[in-house]
């Protein structure tokens, strides 16, 4: 039975409007799209505003001023409207990221640097010939991957050594070959997600079990 | 227009506009949808991993999930998520604390994974601030995340209806730093490795306090966390794959399974594709070069 929520209707309709872009740049979709911008947005600040009121005012009233320093900061960001005193906004940007920085800094350097060499140089004379040829071959595409970005003089790409650089160029290229594929499935998945919602939740029409 | 139709065939073919693609893309979706072709899912150790972590949970054990994908990514982690919450709730005396960092909308990603599981009416037992409960969206990024990790009831005195943590002490009293948390499910794997929700998970849980840490990921960026799996990262659940595997865990077909069907059908068509679109291509370099030399042999 086809869906009687008006919800579901106006779900329905936009999500129809958005993909006719594939056949086609129509009206439709830029409604749909100035729809989806627009109420993202104003649903952000809704909850914004929640959020303020929640664990920010609200905690000033229970006696923690502390608070007031990230909430005054915030106001500052509005002052971007008045462009004599715009320089105040940069403040809470200031703010903003050299906390990330300062607390992000030192585990990001374990992350992103030391993990992921530890886990790249693995042994490759275990009992399972599979894992070892797979540990050889990362390793490979792994060094040759960054020589091909730290050495970039004339005399290494093209010298006797250019093979490195070339086998580094291969791995990247599987790499963003990967990613993309990934990518495609990624964005396949949302749109088998909208078919399964449009025809069992909006058209009533039973699925296959 | 006679050089129009002097064009080959190849070319035609490999000029051809978009529409048709899709349509015929639209329909191999559509398909497995009304007639399921159970596509054998095999289960993976790094799906294994988490069913078993959860099985192996105490009573009093508590569990940070985390839902952290914006409401556009919703098909990508909502099933994976399901299976997991499933899961989790028929585990006896378990508790959960549910919380999001992504974005605003991941408040709606929510409410779309709780409309699905129906904790009320399927796991009656469960009560709010027993067994589990919601903080909402916290702003602030990745120093919110690591922070949450160092003191959570510091960074979210209060769950998403006001209510202050110390009313809840099985939280409270259990829970007083992110090494207090039996099992870390992180939802989103969004921005990749480098993500500020993800980075944050890995740098405080997976580095900091070496929890059992899962993520139910984004599959466009799943490669970026093998080199951490699975010394770091115990599992990973790769989108509706890893969702798939889950619910053949669980014995149950959810949407998850659903919908790999469709997508593997989806694969299919773009490897034929590209092996077409290939050998069309070398066919028409083919034909190309034999006219050059046709027409060089007359002059």
């Amino acid at each position: 039975m086809v869906s009687t929520d008006p919800g579901m209707w106006v779900y329905a309709l936009l999500v129809i409007a958005i993909y006719s872009f594939v056949f086609k740049h129509n009206p439709a979709f830029r409604v749909a799209q100035a729809i989806a911008v627009g109420g993202g947005a104003g649903y952000a600040l809704w909850v914004s505003i929640d959020y303020i009121q929640r664990l920010g005012i609200s905690r000033v009233q229970a006696g923690h001023y502390i608070v007031l320093i990230p909430l005054l900061a915030g106001l500052l960001y509005l002052f971007q409207i008045y462009p004599r005193l715009s320089w105040l906004s940069r403040i809470p940007v200031a703010m903003a990221l050299g906390i990330a920085y300062g607390t992000t800094l030192i585990p990001g350097v374990a992350a992103y640097i030391i993990a992921p060499i530890t886990q790249t140089v693995q042994p490759f004379w275990t009992p399972n010939p599979v894992d070892n040829f797979s540990v050889i071959v990362n390793f490979i595409l792994m060094f040759c991957g960054v020589a091909f970005f730290i050495f970039t003089s004339d005399k290494f790409v093209k010298g006797r050594y250019g093979f490195i650089g070339r086998i580094g160029r291969i791995g990247l290229m599987i790499a963003f070959g990967s990613a993309c594929g990934t990518l495609l499935g990624a964005k396949v998945t949302t749109a088998i997600g909208n078919i399964i919602d449009l025809l069992s939740k909006w058209l009533g029409i039973p699925l296959g079990t | 227009m006679s050089e129009k139709k002097k064009e080959r065939w190849t070319k035609k073919i490999l000029n051809l506009d978009n529409p048709p693609i899709y349509a015929i893309l639209l329909i191999l979706l559509v398909l497995p949808l009304f007639f399921p072709f159970n596509t054998p899912v095999p289960i993976t150790p790094m799906v294994k991993a988490l069913y078993d972590k959860i099985e192996s949970l105490k009573p009093g054990d508590v569990v940070l999930l985390d839902f952290s994908w914006g409401y556009g990514f919703k098909m990508l982690h909502e099933a994976g998520h399901v299976a997991i919450l499933k899961h989790l709730l028929s585990r006896p005396g378990v508790k959960i604390v549910m919380v999001a960092f992504f974005d605003a909308t991941s408040e709606l990603s929510w409410r779309d994974v709780m409309a699905q599981v129906n904790i009320e009416k399927n796991y009656p037992d469960k009560k709010y601030g027993k067994d589990w409960i919601w903080l909402g969206y916290i702003p602030g990024g990745e120093p919110v995340v690591l922070g949450f990790a160092d003191n959570p009831w510091k960074v979210a005195p209060k769950d998403k209806y006001g209510t202050p943590i110390e009313q809840y002490p099985d939280f409270y009293e259990t829970v007083k730093t992110g090494a207090d948390f039996a099992l870390v499910i992180e939802g989103g794997g969004h921005g990749g490795i480098n993500g500020h929700v993800t980075g944050g998970f890995l740098k405080s849980y997976g580095l900091k306090y070496h929890c059992w840490l899962a993520y139910n990921m984004d599959p466009s960026v799943i490669a970026e966390f093998y080199p951490y799996y699975p010394s770091i990262i115990k599992s990973m659940l790769n989108g509706n794959a890893g969702a798939a595997e889950y619910e053949r865990l669980l014995n149950t077909r959810g949407r998850g399974s659903t919908m790999v069907d469709a997508l593997s059908m989806s694969h299919m068509y773009a490897v034929v594709l590209i092996i077409f679109a290939n050998i069309i291509y070398i066919y028409d370099r083919y034909l190309e070069r034999k006219e050059k030399a046709k027409t060089a042999t007359r002059r």
